[in-house]
């Protein structure tokens, strides 16, 4: 069972969700129905940090596009922290998410959050 | 310095300069004597030269022996005079030698004189006689006037040195007494001084004490009499204090008596009054458990007063009995005697009165004590707990209810949980079974179907001896009126089959089965009535309660809706095996290629997967190879997998090259598919003349061309489809060779796990490897076996492999 914590980051009205343990089918509802959640109202920028996924299976990576379809559909930036040459990392990338489909992926919560900082002064 | 050695010291310095002064009297008087006896010798001696002058001159005038015999005798008078002369000094000796010279000079002459005037030889003539005569007159006046002045200073000398000795004595003894004098006058203000300063002292101090402050204490400054009078006075002082204040105390311990005695008045009539009024019975015994007194409450509840109680043994007067047992109870009272300690009444008391009125009650007995510690008696203090005894027995009947209940949802929230599990019928039946009986403590149960149409029950799960097994089938019209009754009434019941009610051959039946009593509770979904669930003890006559079938009910309907969940599903099961069954369909041969293929749902959640393959010719020699993976689970994974599986086939048969077909398939996909489905899926023409694969993998595991040479993984890196719109597939090309084969698998293949180890691209490539001898035919099994072997046979995922070789050697290429 995936653990699922959502708190704030160092940068303003983002939200980080961690992702912890396997995440499998049983999971998926759980961490859809976070959205909500996730999405209060100052909301503009998600990080989700997956460096403790040990396992993640179809409804996993399900669960993460369903994040990035409504959050692009509503124009929230969405970023994701994976722990380099793992096997999720190897997984996410073999389906094309990270460079086709938009989800940018960051090895740390600081790189991630720079990466936001940067992205707003644009 | 002590006092008494003071006048010790005084005295013995007193007594030396007495003995000194009375020394040096008789020093000086002997001093005087010895110098008067010495001037007077000294006189004679000046008296007797005189006279030895006189009778020198009468001699020599006259010449007769009478004169000189006097003058001799004179003469040896001076003599002895001369020879008890003691001069004292050197002075004194010098002058009395001259005395002694002269002395014997003038005997010389003397002597001459006379031997002259006797010698008439020599009698001169007369001129010569008068010569002579003078001049031995004039050589003797010289020795006496010598003699004689040496003697007058002699004399004076020992005068003055009689008056300097008188002189020395006086002044030693006013010396002496003066240093005396200031001795003792120093001493004697000395010792005055600190006599009256410790007198001064002492007498302040009793006037301190005479005042009454008796913690009064003179300063001991010194270690003499004085002191040791201080340490006696504070001594005097201690004790006249603690005589003082042991007067204090017999009249501190008088008057306490006296209050004490007030006290034990006012606490006795306290007593009375409170024994009165006090709201518990109170018995007090002798040490002989015999009652002495007890007040009114106690009067009431025994039904004995204090007049008919008094000296009666206590068992007499307090009668108790166990409520439960209805023998007598313990009595306390024997054993507070025996222990000394407070002893509780034990619980369930019950005190019967004189006239039999029967009472519960509470509380304890405790032992009496006398000041020596003996026990003297017991006082037992009890109360009527006959209505609060109900309150309680109310309060615990609520409360085991309460937990009862509480327990009862518990039950039920587990059965939930647990029926919720198995997805398959026959795993809720299984399921059910297996919790009616842990709750119930049932030793049998058997869960049967009703088929509506046949009238016929079906063993759905059985537990326990003599039960019909699994599967058997009975027509429930022929069953006792009693269970039919269950369906009928859509009731719970519990049939005693030992009952007259009960037909005959229904009860031999019952019997032939060993069933006494059975509670039988019916599967209810939405009103109708699935099952029926019985449960019994075999050959027991179970007692079956409110609150078991209240339980069994819960459970019952809970497992209803599972039971009704899990036939749904394996209606949609059985379309979506049936759906991927015909979509797993390949072709048994094709012109010019070798292949197997194979699909395994997974052991654990028994959903229909999403993972397809297809095999289609497209003319000349060429074939389309698909190899996906759908995500999510059932029809719609099914349904997605049509999908995907006919738009391939739809735009390989119109010519188009792999991406493009993926292309489509991406949009066909995202418009027939829920938000957040995807597809991996694998794609290749191949042309089997030239061994050309032309392929795109999109987020598809990599392909494995396994040669001669080694092992190639085809990576092809295009994204999933029917996630996103527009999205840009590419395609790679490989070749084939005689004896080479291309892998297609699913990721259930690489992601199967042993513990927290997965299978993984290595050990696939590893065992194709060494497998190289394994007809293409069967290599999709012989992995499948490696992963059962590897996984212990338990497979998270759905796997699917085709394994595809050339038959015969392709042509040049070029």
């Amino acid at each position: 069972m995936i653990d699922i914590k959502l708190k704030k980051v160092g940068v303003p009205n983002v939200n980080m969700l961690t992702l912890s343990g396997e995440f499998d089918l049983s999971d998926q509802d759980r961490a859809q129905g976070l959205l909500p959640e996730i999405l209060t109202e100052s909301c503009n920028g998600v990080i989700v940090d997956l460096t403790g996924v040990t396992y993640m299976d179809e409804a996993g990576i399900e669960t993460l596009i369903y994040y990035l379809q409504e959050l692009t559909r509503i124009g929230i930036y969405m970023a994701a922290i994976v722990k380099p040459e793992s096997g999720l990392m190897n997984k996410l990338k073999r389906f094309g998410i990270f460079d086709c489909v938009g989800i940018k992926v960051f090895s740390s919560v600081g790189e991630a959050e720079a990466a936001i900082k940067a992205d707003r002064c644009k | 310095m002590r006092i008494r050695t003071q006048f010790i010291v005084a005295m013995i310095m007193s007594g030396l300069v007495l003995l000194i002064v009375a020394v040096s009297v008789l020093w000086t008087i002997q001093q005087i004597g010895r110098l008067n006896m010495q001037e007077e010798i000294a006189i004679s001696i000046e008296r007797g030269a005189s006279e030895l002058s006189y009778l020198s001159n009468d001699y020599l005038l006259f010449r007769e022996d009478q004169q000189r015999t006097r003058w001799e005798t004179k003469w040896s008078s001076i003599s002895r005079d001369l020879a008890q002369l003691k001069p004292s000094s050197p002075e004194q000796q010098i002058i009395a030698d001259n005395i002694k010279a002269n002395h014997l000079r003038l005997k010389a002459v003397f002597d001459n004189v006379a031997s002259a005037s006797h010698d008439t030889t020599r009698t001169p003539a007369a001129e010569s006689v008068q010569s002579f005569t003078q001049v031995s007159w004039s050589r003797m006046a010289v020795q006496n006037q010598g003699i004689a002045f040496d003697a007058l200073q002699l004399s004076q000398i020992i005068r003055d040195r009689k008056d300097q000795v008188r002189h020395t004595n006086n002044q030693l003894m006013f010396i002496l007494l003066g240093a005396f004098s200031a001795y003792f006058i120093t001493n004697y203000l000395i010792v005055q001084r600190r006599l009256l300063s410790s007198i001064a002292d002492l007498q302040a101090g009793t006037k301190v004490i005479g005042s009454g402050n008796l913690d009064f204490a003179l300063e001991v400054k010194r270690d003499d009499e004085i002191g040791e009078l201080s340490h006696a006075f504070n001594q005097m002082t201690a004790d006249l204090k603690g005589v003082t204040a042991s007067k204090s105390e017999l009249e501190v311990e008088i008057a306490e008596r006296e209050a004490a005695q007030q006290a034990l008045h006012a606490e006795q009539e306290r007593l009375s009054v409170t024994l009165g009024s006090i709201g518990d019975g109170v018995i007090a015994t002798d040490v002989n458990a015999n009652v002495v007194i007890l007040n009114g409450v106690a009067e009431e509840l025994t039904g004995w007063t204090q007049e008919e109680a008094e000296g009666k043994p206590l068992l007499e007067v307090f009668d108790i009995i166990n409520e439960t047992t209805r023998e007598p109870a313990e009595n306390p009272v024997d054993k507070a005697l025996k222990t000394g300690v407070v002893v509780g009444l034990a619980n369930h008391t019950a005190l019967i009165a004189k006239d039999g009125t029967e009472r519960s009650i509470a509380d304890s007995c405790a032992p009496i004590r006398a000041l020596d510690g003996a026990i003297i008696g017991v006082v037992l203090v009890f109360r009527d707990v006959t209505e609060q005894k109900q309150l309680e027995n109310e309060r615990e009947r609520l409360h085991r209810q309460v937990e009862d209940e509480l327990e009862i949802s518990n039950l039920l929230l587990r059965a939930a949980d647990t029926l919720a599990e198995p997805i398959d019928l026959n795993g809720v039946l299984e399921s059910l079974a297996d919790i009616v009986l842990d709750v119930t403590g049932s030793r049998r149960i058997g869960i049967y179907l009703l088929n509506k149409k046949t009238y016929e029950l079906e063993a759905g799960a059985a537990r326990g001896e003599s039960i019909l097994p699994v599967g058997s089938k009975f027509n429930f019209k022929q069953l006792a009126p009693q269970f039919q009754s269950v369906v009928y009434d859509k009731q719970s019941r519990v049939i005693d089959y030992e009952s007259a009610d009960v037909a005959e051959e229904n009860r031999q039946r019952a019997e032939s089965l060993n069933i006494k009593v059975a509670l039988s509770v019916p599967l209810i979904y939405k009103g109708d009535v699935l099952g029926i669930l019985a449960l019994d003890n075999p050959g027991e006559r179970q007692n079956v309660t409110e609150r078991d079938i209240e339980l069994v009910e819960g459970i019952a309907a809970q497992a209803a809706v599972a039971i009704e969940n899990a036939r749904l599903y394996e209606a949609e099961r059985r379309i979506a095996d049936t759906l991927q069954e015909a979509l797993l369909t390949v072709p048994e041969g094709m012109n010019g290629l070798g292949y197997g293929y194979m699909y395994r749902s997974a052991t654990e959640g028994a959903k229909v997967g999403g993972d397809f393959y297809d095999l289609f010719e497209l003319g000349g020699g060429r074939v389309g190879i698909t190899l996906g993976d759908v995500s999510g689970k059932g029809l719609q994974a099914a349904t997605l997998t049509s999908v995907v599986r006919s738009t391939i086939r739809a735009y390989a048969l119109d010519g188009h090259c792999p991406s493009k077909i993926i292309a489509k398939a991406n949009e066909a996909v995202r418009l027939a598919s829920g938000p957040a489905s995807f597809v991996t899926v694998f794609f290749g023409l191949l042309d089997t003349a030239t061994g050309k694969l032309t392929y795109c993998s999109a987020g598809h595991p990599p392909a494995i061309l396994h040669q001669a040479a080694g092992v190639e993984l085809l990576r092809e890196h295009s994204p999933i489809i029917g996630a996103f719109a527009d999205m840009s597939y590419t395609e790679e090309e490989t070749y084939l060779q005689k004896g080479d084969s291309l892998v297609l698998y699913t990721d259930g293949v690489t992601e199967a796990r042993r513990d927290e180890e997965f299978y993984g691209e290595e050990r696939l490539i590893d065992f194709l490897t060494q497998a190289q001898e394994i007809p293409v035919k069967e290599i999709p099994q012989a992995i499948y076996n490696d992963i059962v072997a590897y996984s212990g046979g338990k497979l998270l995922d759905d796997i699917a492999i085709l394994a595809i070789s050339l038959a015969g050697e392709p042509r040049d290429r070029y």
